[in-house]
């Protein structure tokens, strides 16, 4: 895993979550974050195990997977650039509900859900600008599994 | 009122069915297969053409007539190129038959895919299930008329691998500068491509001008709904989005109204749409 930092903040508020942050909130969520370049297979986090940070992918991808007994482990969304994964870290008990691993060499921002929490309690506004922009990204997740869960491409009929 | 940004108007005869004869068929994916058809009368042959979304009817005897994309290459006029999945009676006639046998074939009907808008522009395709057909004339004649500095991005996506639609001709579109993005509703670790929905990864791909990109869909119409709800959240206008609708066409010269949909028939004014005609329609529920 590489630490060295290319400019963190630079990156960060290049992303949606960082949209309409004012400098001063993205200083505080720059606190947060370190940068990280992993290579392909490297597991972020595990099922079942507690993990304090929130993953926002700049490069590659992540596969997302869960346990199945009998099927091993199945993937169930590959997260791509601009994607945010592992919130549990930052909205819930920390414990991950799914596995992540990278597919490929990966260019990722790690944010402390534990310091994310602590600098949202401390300002309410940058929390609430982070929480709206998190709900929005769950939304949009939910959306994709109803999605997906409709099965469309199995549909026939229509054509004589 | 045009509903789409280019004329396909053509003159000839709507009613009149020509024999074609089955030159090839391949096999594409579990009840879909593409057939190469040749026109019995050679003059028709060289005089024949089409434009990238029309659609033509085939003709069985004794089975009767089905609404089929054109999925070949507008620039080839000797071999009409369409891609069929047996859904009905008519369309299992079609595929059951062999290479040698002689159908008939009105056409071509339709509107179509705006080609010419994209010059200039930056182009995403969102391509689900056998969607992928009428869009196929469209990457072969971006590919043609490609600018060095355009961005062509294709996403497809499918049920599973097995199931995505000409796969063997991604590496030579990708050759030709077309960036073609996988994605399945699932699949096993052999798979390296994505998972998840095209949705999602139209979200998030990168867009260099989003107010100058132009997004053509064709599948399903749920994944089409949200490929465009996405698509304007990203900040492409919707004078730029156009999409492909689908009903049952059974006389394709919009006398029938089978294929009505509110004010337009599909068979006439459609199945290329412009979003920004069709964007009032869209919210009815069961139209």
């Amino acid at each position: 895993m590489n630490l060295e930092s290319p400019n963190v903040l630079k990156m960060l508020a290049s992303t949606r979550l960082a949209e309409g942050l004012t400098h001063q909130e993205l200083q505080s969520l720059g606190r947060t974050a370190r940068f990280m370049e992993v290579p392909a297979g490297h597991i972020l986090f595990r099922e079942g195990e507690r993990e304090d940070d929130v993953f926002l992918v700049f490069t590659g991808h992540v596969k997302i997977s869960m346990k199945v007994p009998g099927r091993g482990d199945v993937t169930i969304l590959t997260a791509g650039p601009g994607d945010l994964v592992g919130w549990s870290g930052c909205i819930s008990d920390g414990i991950m509900t799914a596995t992540a691993t990278t597919t490929d060499v990966g260019r990722l921002i790690a944010l402390s859900g534990k310091q994310l929490k602590q600098a949202c309690d401390e300002d309410p506004q940058l929390g609430y600008v982070l929480m709206k922009r998190m709900a929005q990204v769950i939304s949009r997740r939910l959306t994709s599994t109803r999605i997906q869960l409709l099965d469309l491409f199995s549909e026939r009929g229509g054509t004589p | 009122m045009s509903v789409t940004s280019e004329s396909c108007v053509q003159n000839f005869d709507p009613w009149l069915s020509h024999p074609v004869r089955i030159a090839g068929i391949t096999r594409e994916i579990p009840g879909v297969c593409t057939l190469n058809l040749q026109f019995e009368d050679s003059r028709l042959a060289s005089t024949w053409s089409f434009r990238p979304g029309q659609f033509t009817m085939l003709y069985v005897p004794g089975a009767g007539e089905a609404a089929i994309s054109i999925s070949g290459d507008p620039g080839v006029s000797s071999v009409i190129t369409q891609t069929i999945r047996d859904a009905g009676n008519v369309t299992r006639s079609i595929t059951g038959l062999g290479e040698g046998a002689v159908i008939g074939l009105r056409g071509p009907f339709g509107s179509c895919w705006p080609v010419e808008m994209c010059r200039g522009r930056d182009v995403v395709l969102i391509a689900g299930g056998i969607g992928l057909a009428p869009l196929r004339p469209v990457i072969l004649q971006l590919l043609r008329q490609r600018d060095q500095d355009q961005e062509l991005t294709l996403i497809v996506g499918a049920r599973e691998p097995s199931l995505l639609l000409y796969p063997d001709q991604y590496d030579a579109w990708r050759r030709q500068g077309l960036n073609v993005i996988q994605t399945v509703d699932r699949a096993d670790d052999s798979w390296t491509g994505g998972i998840g929905v095209v949705t999602a990864v139209l979200d998030r791909i990168g867009l260099r001008n989003a107010a100058e990109t132009v997004v053509m869909t064709c599948g399903p119409e749920v994944m089409m709904t949200y490929a465009i709800k996405t698509a304007l959240s990203r900040g492409i206008p919707r004078e730029l989005l156009f999409l492909s609708m689908e009903r049952n066409m059974n006389c394709a010269v919009a006398l029938c109204g089978h294929c009505q949909f509110g004010p337009h028939f599909l068979c006439r004014e459609g199945p290329v749409f412009s979003y920004r005609h069709l964007r009032p329609l869209m919210r009815i529920d069961d139209l």
